[in-house]
């Protein structure tokens, strides 16, 4: 028996934006009290209308742009009708015909290909919080803009599910349309998942679930191997098959671990779309999407490409500088004015994303003019590369002058002090040294620290052990 | 008497806001116990609202009716649905606001959501005819067409989404119009069918009819569907010469005798203009009620399903089994003919019917539009009647929704279309009026007032 | 040809809009929404190859709205409206 997982994402991206899709209430609307961005228009009131929010049009045209979609110039909103509290009229506006982007792809590292259906604006709902015997319900993200990206079911395991969203989350943050923190509900998945199983020369395929409203990669993975599962036994023990009409939609119940049937598609799923009577189509003109554009100055894959080729970066540590969009305009910048391209992403890499991660920081905490200043002063040898790492974490965390900072710093050229402190400190730990000398390599680690702490760090730890070396043969080896 | 004489009036002191007040809020309630024509009397509100005020705008103090599908701020505003009976509206619709500081004497009963044509789906009661009570007084704008011609309101605002102005209009001998889809604001016009619903103006004259055009038309970035063009004076009369005015073809049925007539009378009219006259036969027109009756209860049955008594009207207060069940609950209140409007809109848009009835209905709709074109190329207004009967019985129709229908056969093209049309009273019939429909181009609602002025006021009398 | 639905179809189209009919509103309905729909079927008669299905009413596109707060409408919230409230949410008995 041979068995394939055939995986569609259909991913919620809530697009960054000012106000909500169709009305001027603020979209911001993360830890505020319930039901304070609402109007006439997101609440759904007798005789309100909606109007379209630009800012959410031309975000759609990047994202048109950044997956390689078709972005068509005609385009139209729809109503899709089902009735359910969070959804205050009762229909969503979204688009269903002429959605703005169509036929997209993204290539995977192993170089398949996958084919993006569509991606079309709508309005996000209410929130729910459900009770025993009641829901409450916070207006304040209804009518936030989504967009939708709906893949073609072209994914065949959870590595590629994984692949293909990580790398549309990394896109869609490069160019800043939205920031998808899945804490926040800003991204979010459906998973479409059946299997194919070849048994005794027959190919079978089990009925599709969605599993909606997945919030992390995590999740998603999790979900994908149970309801593999799940498929696998039902289809051993029922023998039911992929027809019309028999999907259903299931939920993810994290704690359990679990997918848990929702309902079946059948009845609920007749929408009757058709065109929103409130608003006129688009009619994008070549201007108009060329304006939303501009608007882009770099994809993340140029963006990429560019550090390897251009800035002779590694390809890992060009990866791990592209996934944030802060972190590339950072190795911009600083790269204007310093010139050694890849001791400035080792720096970006190892130690400021390091401390950026540790202490939950942003990477401006990291002052660009104090930075190129310190990355100078370890080149130039008046600060050693440790004391350079201490002042940049005391800098990202505390408001200091840097001139003093490295002033404090500064190699100590006396040579005479030098040597007498590693005579000194070598004299009072002869037997340690004598372990040194008999082959305990891991020592010599801990008396330049001793020397480098007595130097109140003011001195470079290589020349430290090139010294302590000079002054074993001299004085200790026989 | 009428606007510019109030408006004289008050300007020279001999009457006073509050005598307005007193003596048109004596005259409404009295008015209201014959004919029903308000669901809510505005009186504590409007005292309040007015007091201190000024003379600010066109119409300051005149008193005015508002169809009660329409919201405003801090009044109940009903749809003439059960659904909406204790709803009080926290915003006001732009056309409202435009209209600045008048006289709100009440809010005009009508079908609820304006699903009908006689009034008689309220929720609130039948409204009856102020000029023979045991007419319909047209609907669904019929409480406001029944207030303005009782005198109990200068000018009304109604909505017009397939005749619901002109055809109250002209049974209650009443200037109706209904201007061209995009000229006036929809936003806070509680939704029939959206891309039908016009605000629209009912008067007792062409120059009031003007007078309150001029205030409440112009974009407003709160309706999409707007348009945003330059303003006009309709108060100005436009000098056409060399008019051409096409006659719709009577259809071969459904139009009465004395409607027949009635038409042939204004006919005559316009020849005495010597205004050029040229019938003409539209090819895909005898569709319009059938295209009608399919895009908008397509648009009704999804414009209805925020009413699912959760934020605002009727809430059901037991425990259910399902939200389905709540649902269901809650959406008892609405009247038979929402019901009936509902389900047609949801079966003609539901799995497997789209094509047949919503998609193809909207290709007619784009033959029809585009035949407008070509025939206004060539004309410069149509004429028709307003409606194919005269005002005909309360009861009479109830029972036969589709013959109900069939009366909006005149009217229905103009909102298909866009067009602006507005209705002037007939002569009288055996006591009884109806209307001359004058349809326009989008937005040359100066030229057709300026004609209409012409009609009403150099032959008509 | 006429067409009469069936009770079942009736019933189907009522809960799809969410309305519960009583048995003579069920006949009443089968009566009148079937004679209507017979009427718009004639359309059915019409030619309408090659005509276009964007409808609309004036040529107007990309009405569109800048991205920046406006609070300007006299809108108040009116919680007195909701069916229930629990702190400021709005509260809805038994969704799921």
């Amino acid at each position: 028996m041979e068995i394939k997982v055939i995986i569609g994402l259909e991913i919620h991206v809530q697009l960054k934006t000012n106000t909500k899709m169709f009305c001027s209430c603020s979209a911001k609307y993360f830890n505020d009290s319930p039901n304070t961005h609402l109007c006439p228009v997101c609440l759904g009131l007798p005789g309100a209308l909606p109007v379209v929010n630009k800012k959410a049009v031309i975000q759609a045209i990047k994202v048109g742009k950044a997956l390689n979609f078709n972005i068509n110039s005609k385009s139209r909103f729809d109503r899709k009708n089902y009735m359910y509290p969070d959804l205050f009229k009762g229909y969503q506006i979204t688009q269903f015909e002429f959605p703005i982007d169509t036929d997209g792809y993204i290539v995977l590292k192993s170089g398949k290909k996958i084919n993006i259906y569509r991606a079309h604006l709508e309005e996000d709902t209410a929130k729910s919080l459900h009770h025993k015997g009641y829901t409450l319900l916070d207006g304040n993200k209804a009518g936030v803009p989504l967009l939708e990206i709906v893949s073609s079911p072209e994914m065949f395991s959870k590595e590629e599910a994984k692949e293909y969203a990580k790398k549309i989350y990394n896109v869609v943050r490069f160019i800043g349309v939205s920031d998808c923190d899945m804490e926040k509900g800003q991204m979010r998945f459906d998973v479409n998942i059946n299997l194919e199983i070849k048994k005794e020369g027959k190919i079978f395929k089990t009925p599709i679930s969605e599993i909606k409203n997945l919030n992390s990669f995590r999740s998603m993975e999790r979900a994908i191997d149970y309801e593999s599962q799940r498929q696998l036994e039902e289809f051993e023990k029922k023998g039911i098959v992929l027809e019309k009409g028999n999907k259903t939609t299931r939920g993810w119940n994290d704690n359990l671990s679990k997918t848990f049937f929702q309902r079946d598609k059948e009845e609920s799923d007749d929408y009757r779309y058709f065109p929103e009577p409130d608003l006129p189509p688009f009619i994008l003109t070549e201007k108009f999407i060329q304006d939303a554009l501009s608007e882009i100055d770099i994809l993340q894959e140029d963006a990429l490409v560019s550090l390897i080729q251009e800035y002779r970066i590694s390809s890992d540590i060009a990866d791990l500088i592209v996934e944030e969009r802060d972190y590339y305009d950072f190795f911009i910048k600083v790269s204007k004015s310093y010139k050694e391209y890849v001791n400035l992403s080792n720096w970006i890499v190892t130690e400021i994303i390091a401390i950026i991660k540790e202490y939950s920081l942003e990477i401006s905490s990291c002052d660009i003019h104090d930075f190129i200043k310190l990355l100078n002063s370890i080149d130039e040898k008046k600060i050693s590369v440790s004391s350079g790492k201490e002042i940049l974490k005391k800098m990202m965390l505390e408001d200091i002058n840097i001139e003093k900072e490295i002033d404090n710093k500064l190699i100590d050229t006396d040579l005479n002090k030098i040597e007498s402190i590693i005579k000194n400190i070598l004299e009072s730990n002869k037997d340690l040294v004598q372990k040194y000398l008999d082959g305990k390599e891991g020592i010599m680690g801990f008396l330049i620290g001793q020397v480098v702490k007595e130097m109140k760090g003011r001195i470079d730890p290589i020349e430290v052990k090139e010294k302590i070396l000079i002054e074993l043969d001299k004085n200790y080896r026989n | 008497m009428n606007i510019a004489e109030l408006k004289k009036n008050i300007k020279d002191k001999k009457i006073s806001p509050s005598e307005i007040l007193d003596i048109y809020f004596k005259k409404a309630y009295v008015v209201n116990k014959d004919t029903n024509c308000f669901i809510s009397i505005t009186e504590d509100y409007t005292r309040k609202r007015l007091q201190n005020s000024k003379i600010e705008s066109e119409l300051s103090f005149i008193p005015g009716v508002i169809k009660d599908n329409i919201n405003i701020k801090g009044t109940i505003t009903t749809a003439g649905s059960r659904i909406l009976e204790n709803y009080k509206s926290p915003y006001t619709a732009t056309v409202v606001e435009k209209l600045g500081n008048f006289s709100l004497i009440g809010k005009g009963n009508l079908d609820a959501f304006a699903f009908g044509s006689s009034t008689e789906n309220s929720g609130f009661g039948v409204t009856k005819n102020p000029l023979d009570t045991s007419k319909v007084p047209g609907g669904s704008s019929g409480g406001v067409a029944a207030a303005v011609v009782s005198g109990v309101s200068l000018f009304g605002i109604g909505t017009d989404t397939g005749g619901s102005v002109r055809q109250p209009a002209s049974f209650c001998g009443l200037v109706g119009l209904k201007p061209t889809y995009g000229l006036c604001s929809r936003f806070g016009l509680i939704a029939m069918g959206s891309s039908f619903d016009v605000p629209g103006i009912i008067a007792t004259n062409v120059s009031d009819t003007a007078l309150v055009l001029n205030s409440i038309a112009g974009f407003d970035k709160k309706d999409s569907t707007s348009i945003n063009i330059e303003k006009k004076d309709y108060t100005k009369l436009k000098d056409d010469s060399k008019l051409k005015v096409g006659i719709l073809k009577m259809p071969k049925d459904g139009v009465s005798t004395e409607i027949a007539k009635a038409f042939d009378d204004s006919v005559k009219l316009f020849s005495k203009l010597n205004i050029d006259l040229v019938e003409i036969d539209f090819k895909y027109i005898s569709y319009s009620l059938a295209i009608y009756y399919i895009l908008v209860p397509a648009e009704i049955s999804a414009n209805m399903s925020r009413y699912d008594g959760i934020r605002f009207g009727f809430h059901p207060d037991k425990n259910f089994e399902s939200i389905s069940d709540f649902y269901k609950d809650a959406r008892s209140k609405f009247e038979d003919e929402v019901k009936r409007r509902v389900m047609i809109g949801t079966y003609t848009l539901s799995q497997g019917y789209y094509d047949a009835y919503y998609n193809k209905a909207t290709q007619i709709r784009n033959l029809i539009k585009n035949e407008f074109k070509e025939v206004f190329k060539d004309i410069d207004f149509l004429i028709s009647p307003t409606t194919p009967t005269l005002p005909f019985n309360i009861g009479e129709k109830t029972k036969d929704p589709l013959s109900m229908y069939l009366s909006d056969l005149f009217t229905v093209p103009a909102n298909l279309v866009g067009y602006p049309a507005i209705s002037i009273p007939n002569k009288k019939i055996d006591n009884l009026y109806s209307g001359l429909q004058i349809m326009g181009r989008p937005f040359e609602e100066d030229r057709l007032l300026s004609l209409s002025y012409l009609i009403e006021n150099q032959l008509w009398k | 040809m006429s067409i009469k639905l069936s009770k079942e179809e009736i019933l189907k189209i009522a809960n799809l809009s969410r309305l519960d009919l009583t048995d003579k509103e069920i006949d009443n309905f089968r009566d009148s929404i079937s004679e209507i729909i017979n009427y718009i079927s004639i359309i059915n008669e019409v030619d309408i190859a090659g005509i276009d299905n964007f409808f609309q009413v004036n040529d107007s596109s990309n009405i569109l709205r800048e991205d920046s707060e406006n609070k300007a409408t006299d809108f108040e919230l009116d919680p007195s409206n909701f069916i229930d409230t629990d702190e400021s949410y709005i509260k809805v008995k038994k969704v799921l």
